[in-house]
């Protein structure tokens, strides 16, 4: 995803969690509760960010272990395997949370 | 478009997040769609008598949205939005609730809303707005003490004593409340005036109407204590103890009494019992410290500011700056 143009990715996901961050904003809104929309996001984003890397690396750990039982090629796989989880970490967060958001 | 990007990395990636931004957007509409005014009714409902205020006003917000405009579901509304503290929204919505659909608890509410959102920038207009709608509230049913009481603290938050007492005496003409109470109330606008004899006057027609009652004792001792008459003040604290030996508050005005007399052995004796009864008082904490500074036990004053600043007191925490510097 977006595996040659990494910045593309993060200004799609950044502009994805800034929607995000207006139905966060706009459930609190009612109790009062009323943050800056743009440092919000950006916490948040770090925050989804942070997580997914942390879910991707232990995901590249895993699979090389097994691969490594099963004694597989690991040649040019690190990197784009660490980026494509990560990618989709990230997209499947933000769907969850999205989708928690606005559930009623 | 897409088939112009020769990337086929770069051009899969677009497809697929448009794919899914498609997905969440289609996802959201038809979800939307799905929630019946019913269901999102019953659920703010259940949520509302559970009291489970914010859960319920995410669901209001909901049915609201969905054009909802029953009287009692904007009643309702407010009320858990008084409950979170967003008092200027509160007030919004028990506006908008028809006036005809009223009765005392909507009034009140009402009130309440116009006076927590009045308190902050002190809103002088919106203090009596609130008292309009609890005289209509009184109008409708004069037995409801919580009335009065919200009407004497508007009309006392703009200085208007004298209407202030004449709640409170109206008050006073039914039987069904505490009188002591409200003797005590008119003591305190009297005190609030700076007219401490005619405060004094209302304090013992309180302790005279109810023997029991601790607060006219502490209030008298802090009227002795305003007009330099410390004797008579350690009497009333020490009378409201004989009545509830576990009431914290003689206990610190007692210890705050002896400190200004410089009996500062004293004081930390009293102060000690206060946090016998309550170890959180900040005031209790703040005195002790104060006490054993001035006997000069300096170890033990900082670890009594320590605890009175973590409790909220600000004063302590100069007190800590002062020691550090020591």
């Amino acid at each position: 995803m977006f595996y040659n143009k990494k910045y593309l990715f993060f200004i799609i996901a950044y502009l994805m969690n800034l929607v995000l961050c207006f139905f966060i904003n706009s459930r609190f809104a009612f109790a009062g509760i009323d943050f800056n929309l743009i440092l919000g996001s950006v916490i948040i984003y770090g925050i989804i960010l942070i997580f997914c890397f942390v879910a991707a690396l232990t995901s590249l750990c895993s699979v090389k272990f097994f691969r490594r039982i099963f004694k597989l090629k690991t040649n040019n796989f690190v990197a784009k395997f660490l980026w494509n989880v990560f990618a989709g970490f990230v997209y499947l967060l933000m769907l969850i949370t999205f989708i928690k958001v606005t559930e009623y | 478009m897409l088939r112009k990007i020769p990337d086929k990395n770069l051009k899969y990636s677009f497809i697929i997040t448009l794919c899914f931004i498609a997905a969440v957007v289609c996802g959201y509409f038809i979800r939307d769609l799905n929630y019946s005014r019913e269901y999102l009714l019953q659920k703010a409902s259940k949520y509302y008598s559970n009291e489970e205020h914010f859960r319920a006003a995410r669901y209001f917000t909901k049915v609201i949205k969905l054009n909802v405009s029953d009287p009692e579901v904007y009643k309702k509304y407010g009320t858990s939005l008084l409950k979170l503290g967003n008092y200027a929204l509160a007030a919004k919505y028990f506006g908008l609730a028809s006036s005809d659909s009223y009765d005392d608890d909507s009034y009140y509410f009402l009130g309440a809303a116009l006076y927590r959102k009045a308190s902050g920038p002190g809103d002088k207009e919106t203090f009596l707005q609130a008292v309009e709608y609890i005289e209509k509230g009184i109008e409708l049913n004069p037995d409801s003490e919580k009335l009065y009481l919200l009407a004497g603290l508007c009309l006392r938050a703009v200085g208007l004593y004298e209407k202030a007492r004449d709640f409170y005496n109206k008050a006073l003409t039914s039987n069904k409340f505490n009188k002591a109470g409200f003797y005590n109330l008119i003591g305190n606008t009297f005190d609030e005036e700076g007219n401490y004899k005619e405060a004094m006057l209302y304090y013992e027609k309180a302790s005279k109407h109810d023997n029991s009652f601790v607060v006219a004792f502490c209030n008298m001792g802090d009227m002795f204590v305003k007009m330099n008459d410390y004797e008579s003040a350690l009497q009333n604290y020490q009378k409201a103890l004989e009545i509830d030996g576990k009431f914290i508050a003689p206990h610190i005005k007692i210890a705050s009494l002896y400190y200004y007399k410089n009996n500062f052995a004293e004081s930390a004796r009293e102060a000690l019992k206060a946090l016998k009864i309550n170890t959180a008082d900040n005031e209790a904490n703040y005195i002790l410290g104060m006490s054993y500074k001035k006997l000069g036990k300096y170890k033990e004053s900082l670890e009594y500011f320590k605890k009175a600043a973590f409790y909220g007191n600000d004063k302590a925490v100069k007190e800590i700056k002062r020691l550090n510097v020591l």
